[in-house]
């Protein structure tokens, strides 16, 4: 018997899902940690204008559901995808993964808190926020 | 004379695209489904019409989000690339090689949009899909 949660309960666990639903994910943590990439390798894998990231602890999360296929994106970093309806899903680190906003259930819960790669940011899309920018990293 | 050339490529490169003349519009879609299959808050997408765009290599994966609409993607880096249908090959924004060019004219499936997205622009808005 797999033992999928193993989490305290003293911190929310949040769910996460492709569009075709056969791979979901699981994460705890306090949700805080959220950034707005508009970095171009970000840009091209999820079509998209920039990428909002959720960052757990690797040991607070868990695939619940299916196999995620992993693109190897950086010498110590890789971008999970579903391989049926390709939907973006992931971002490991060696100590960290970043779950994309857009595959929340409950995308309302997180609020950004910083941008980064600003240097490649659209200049057809405004924030209004005044939230940190980092340049890079 | 020289027709407008847009081309638009995944990440790892496998996959490239080529458009040809000028994008019919550019929207920003809101809808759960764009959200999930992008990652994103919203999936910004230029629409050409289906004879404009051609795959110039590799070969798009499909995912039917609903009968009649083909989601592209790359299968080597999970690129979120193209919906199509019968009307429109729509070009993810992010994967164009000069998404500068792309400025949005609506917005559609405001009803499914997150709420911390604020709209400051004038453009128009549709609760769903605009015909």
């Amino acid at each position: 018997m797999p033992n999928r949660m193993t989490f305290s309960i003293t911190q929310e666990t949040y769910s996460a899902r492709c569009l075709c639903g056969r791979i979901e994910l699981h994460a705890q943590g306090d949700g805080q940690n959220v950034t707005l990439c508009h970095c171009d390798w970000c840009k091209r894998s999820s079509g998209a204008a920039f990428v909002p990231w959720v960052t757990f602890a690797k040991e607070d999360f868990v695939v619940t559901k299916g196999a995620l296929k992993l693109f190897s994106s950086g010498a110590i970093s890789e971008r999970g995808f579903c391989p049926d309806c390709g939907a973006t899903l992931t971002f490991h680190f060696p100590k960290t993964v970043d779950i994309a906003l857009g595959a929340f259930d409950d995308p309302e819960a997180f609020r950004a808190k910083k941008h980064i790669w600003t240097s490649q940011q659209l200049p057809q899309i405004e924030f209004i926020d005044e939230l940190p920018r980092s340049e890079h990293e | 004379m020289t027709a407008d050339i847009h081309t638009a490529r995944c990440l790892c490169g496998k996959i490239t695209l080529e458009a040809t003349g000028p994008a019919k519009y550019t929207e920003y879609c809101h809808c759960k489904w764009c959200q999930q299959v992008s990652g994103s808050a919203f999936l910004p997408l230029v629409i050409f019409a289906p004879e404009q765009v051609r795959v110039t290599s590799g070969t798009l994966s499909h995912y039917d989000s609903s009968p009649g609409c083909h989601r592209g993607f790359c299968p080597d880096c999970g690129s979120t690339m193209s919906f199509q249908s019968e009307r429109s090959f729509d070009i993810a924004l992010g994967v164009m090689d000069k998404p500068e060019d792309f400025p949005a004219h609506q917005h559609i499936w405001v009803k499914s949009k997150i709420s911390h997205v604020t709209i400051v622009d004038d453009l128009p808005k549709y609760d769903e899909g605009a015909s």
